[in-house]
């Protein structure tokens, strides 16, 4: 069987195992790497994962189940990546390491065979009823054809409907009345494309791929920044045709900001803390070809009587909220324990409101809170799209 | 391994932090050279200094010889197993930085503490350690670096090397007693200084012993305050003798807190974002404006003297050098051949043989057919040279080629009354065979004396 990771081979033979992937740098606010804390063992971090990816491609170790825990360990942030000064692309070898896993027939944790068997069943990561995926815009009345497409993903739809109804809100104030594939739409794929079943994200992918086209859409709008990067970035690549502007929707409220189409209420909502800080999506951020730091920034800094403070590791060194590379479905008490950190460390910055602009990074944070109450209930967790719309002149 | 084994391991530090998983030991059987291959039999993450203490009673009971390993940094091979039957003992869990004493300016760590670590937490009280955490490896530990006996960096021109910054250990001894060195050998006293505590320098014993007299397990450190005011030069040069001169006189008058040195050679080989010249970079320090520019003055005075082009528009390049990822990989982590293995010889010699160690190196490289390069650290009087073999780690011939001539440039060296440090890795059996024999004797009685059982792995072993 030929490797999907040895289309890294020259990559990965670059690694000279120094350990910089860790994020250790006196240069930067970094230690970034969750992992080597995490597990301590070698073999869970980028360097160690490496060193196995070159025993697998030389037939020294060959795929087996006891590789499961450190495949699917890894949050896929590509933290390690913003350190290594060598063309290493980390995010893309161990994701496709996950690739030989599911080929080679490994048992793969009970998490992402939950996640897999929910999209194959109903078309979203949950497994509810495709029926029920609009329901979130019954009242909305949205169109089926705009120019504008908005696509608010598996967690907008079912679980994080707030996120889902206040990027319409937003919208509509600025004069754009978005469609929306309703319950035709599908996961955006890229769960699947975590897990290793990069065949059958293919599948949505042209799928999704093809409704949209259909729609006649000029622009895609994603509030999640996992659906962002992935019709931005795999869907080129699966569907060359697909050749819709993708944007973010804070990208395309940074615009709105800068052509004065969002107009704010002043004073600001009451009992909103004017201190606010921002975690940095790894899948909106870090991740190559994405790079929207910019956008959320401006747009959080164009509403009145907000005092942005960032967080001491913010942008590319920002750490993941913990939930990535589908890390929440298979190790929970990681996934959360990160997040209380990052909260932790947002508590330091003297914020009140913490915004984020991806939901699994809300959820999780949501969930952190729970484990700390004492010291983060304080914090209001929002997404930028909830925190533009508690702002404007018209909500 | 022995499973009744792992279970006494694992009763003292705990059953998640005992590996002998095939796919652990095998990431553990390198560092960041590919000189070596061996794989461990056990690793061991202890938590505390006791729980070293208790993982070498085992070792001792069942003969089980011992390397330490923090982080695993090394371009010589020097916290790898280069023998079959070993145990690691990993360091990365003793992590913290203890405790940060402004009024005595030290700070102690424990053993598997990064620099960065180190130099973050320190950093914004307004402190720093002297010898930088860039000429060690951002990832490497504190302990290591120093068993390593490394340690030079681009400020030791005025701080020196790291042995002349500790200022006090904590070690494990091969037998399991935990000792002080320095000022807190005495019970209940603190660490603060060196030279008080024992009657000798017994943390030297320690300092690039590579773990064969035992096992660091804290570590106190000198702290600096930060400099107000920084200036940087870069002056080119002809002809190393030149470079040579004025690296002397600089360091003579005391003016920089860093210098170092690339050949031409180096700067050609590495492509380096530098001019292709004999290159001489300076840092100045000092707590005003009107000292530094005083200084400046003079150290340009110098290098004008000696024929250095100085090169003004130094913002991107000393950026580079100083800020950028050519630092980090250059100067931190030294993997700055990408794809390739390289290992690296270290030379020690006065300032005024710069001349004929480059004369040195260039006849290897050429007789050879490999093109070393390098960088030299001036560290008060004396030049510590960072000479890279490199090779593909792919192409067998290469590797030959590469350790042939590294060999036999140490044997050049070492006959011409040059220096080595940071002795531990593929020459180290090489460089004790050419110590003075009763020297070796001595070193190698101490070694009997604190490890009756010999279950310290000795450099000079292979």
């Amino acid at each position: 069987m030929t490797l999907n990771i040895e289309e890294y081979k020259a990559n990965i033979s670059y690694c000279s195992r120094c350990g910089n992937c860790y994020g250790e740098s006196a240069l930067e606010p970094s230690d970034i790497c969750v992992l080597k804390d995490y597990y301590g063992w070698e073999s869970f971090g980028p360097r160690g994962k490496l060193k196995i990816c070159r025993y697998l491609m030389d037939g020294k170790l060959q795929y087996t189940d006891e590789l499961v825990e450190r495949i699917y360990s890894d949050l896929l942030c590509g933290a390690c990546s913003s350190f290594c000064v060598l063309p290493i692309p980390h995010f893309d070898i161990f994701r496709a390491m996950r690739r030989d896993a599911v080929e080679a027939g490994l048992k793969l944790p009970d998490g992402i065979e939950r996640i897999v068997t929910a999209l194959e069943k109903a078309g979203n990561v949950f497994g509810t009823s495709k029926e029920k995926r609009a329901k979130w815009a019954s009242a909305l009345s949205l169109p089926e054809k705009a120019d504008v497409v908005y696509f608010p993903g598996c967690y907008s739809s079912y679980v994080n409907n707030e996120i889902a109804i206040s990027t319409v809100k937003v919208l509509r104030a600025a004069g754009i009345n978005p469609a929306i594939l309703g319950a035709a739409e599908l996961c955006c794929g890229n769960p699947l494309l975590l897990s290793g079943h990069a065949k059958k994200a293919e599948e949505f992918i042209k799928e999704n791929a093809k409704k949209l086209m259909e729609t006649g859409a000029k622009t895609v709008v994603a509030s999640c920044a996992e659906c962002f990067r992935t019709l931005k970035i795999e869907y080129p690549k699966i569907v060359p045709e697909f050749k819709v502007d993708v944007l973010h929707v804070s990208q395309m409220m940074e615009q709105l900001v800068k052509d004065n189409r969002l107009h704010y209420k002043w004073p600001t909502a009451e009992g909103r803390a004017a201190m606010v800080t921002y975690h940095d999506p790894c899948q909106l951020g870090r991740l190559e070809g994405v790079g929207v730091y910019d956008a959320p920034r401006k747009v959080i800094q164009s509403v009145p009587g907000v005092n942005f403070v960032e967080m001491p590791r913010n942008q590319k060194l920002a750490r993941c909220c913990g939930a990535g590379g589908l890390v929440k479905d298979t190790n929970k008490e990681m996934a959360i324990n990160i997040a209380v950190d990052i909260l932790q460390e947002a508590n330091s910055t003297g914020a009140m409101t913490f915004i984020t602009s991806c939901p699994r990074c809300k959820n999780n944070f949501k969930d952190a809170i729970k484990k700390d109450p004492l010291r983060l209930l304080h914090l209001n967790i929002v997404d930028l799209s909830e925190f533009v719309e508690m702002s404007l002149a018209s909500s | 391994m022995n499973k009744k084994i792992i279970k006494q391991l694992a009763e003292i530090v705990g059953v998640q932090h005992v590996s002998d998983d095939p796919i652990e030991l095998m990431v553990h059987s390198r560092d960041a050279s590919p000189l070596f291959e061996e794989f461990p039999v056990v690793v061991v993450r202890p938590g505390t200094a006791q729980e070293v203490s208790e993982v070498l009673g085992v070792a001792n009971k069942n003969n089980i010889r011992v390397i330490t390993k923090t982080g695993a940094t090394t371009p010589w091979g020097a916290s790898v197993p280069r023998q079959k039957g070993l145990m690691i003992i990993q360091m990365g869990r003793m992590n913290r930085v203890l405790d940060i004493d402004e009024n005595a300016m030290v700070v102690t760590v424990e053993a598997g503490c990064t620099w960065t670590r180190l130099e973050r937490t320190i950093n914004p009280r307004g402190w720093r350690v002297g010898v930088m955490p860039h000429s060690c490896g951002m990832s490497s530990g504190v302990a290591g670096n120093i068993t390593a006996g490394s340690g030079t960096s681009q400020y030791s021109a005025k701080f020196g090397l790291q042995i002349d910054n500790i200022m006090g250990l904590e070690v494990v001894l091969p037998n399991g007693s935990i000792i002080k060195t320095g000022s807190g050998a005495i019970d209940g006293a603190k660490q603060f200084d060196k030279n008080s505590g024992t009657p000798a320098d017994i943390t030297g014993l320690f300092w690039g012993s590579a773990g064969m007299f035992g096992i660091l397990t804290q570590v106190t450190l000198r702290m600096y305050a930060m400099p107000v005011v920084t200036q940087y030069q870069l002056h080119a040069f002809e002809t190393p003798s030149a470079a040579q001169r004025m690296i002397y006189r600089v360091q003579k008058n005391d003016i920089a807190s860093g210098l170092f040195f690339f050949s031409r050679e180096s700067v050609a080989t590495t492509g380096w974002p530098l001019p292709i010249a004999h290159l001489v970079t300076g840092s100045i320090e000092g707590s005003n404006q009107t000292e530094v520019d005083g200084k400046a003055e003079t150290y340009r005075t110098i290098a004008r003297d000696e024929g250095g082009q100085e090169i003004k528009d130094i913002g991107a390049v000393l950026g580079a050098i100083y800020t950028d990822k050519l630092m980090r990989y250059t100067f931190g982590n030294e993997t700055y051949f990408p794809g390739g293995g390289r290992f690296c010889l270290n030379t020690a010699f006065p300032i005024m043989r710069l001349e004929e160690y480059l004369s040195r190196t260039a006849v290897m490289g050429k007789k050879h057919g490999i093109n070393p390069f390098g960088v030299v650290f001036i560290a008060k009087n004396t030049l510590y040279g960072l000479q890279y073999f490199p090779y593909y780690e792919r192409e067998p011939e290469q590797r030959r080629k590469a350790l042939a001539a590294g060999a036999e440039a140490m044997e050049a060296n070492a006959a011409a009354g040059m220096g080595s440090w940071c002795m531990a890795g593929i020459l180290a059996p090489a460089f004790y065979s050419r110590m003075n024999k009763n020297t070796f004797a001595f070193i190698e009685s101490i070694k009997k004396a604190v490890d009756p059982n010999n279950i310290m792995v000795a450099p000079w072993e292979n």
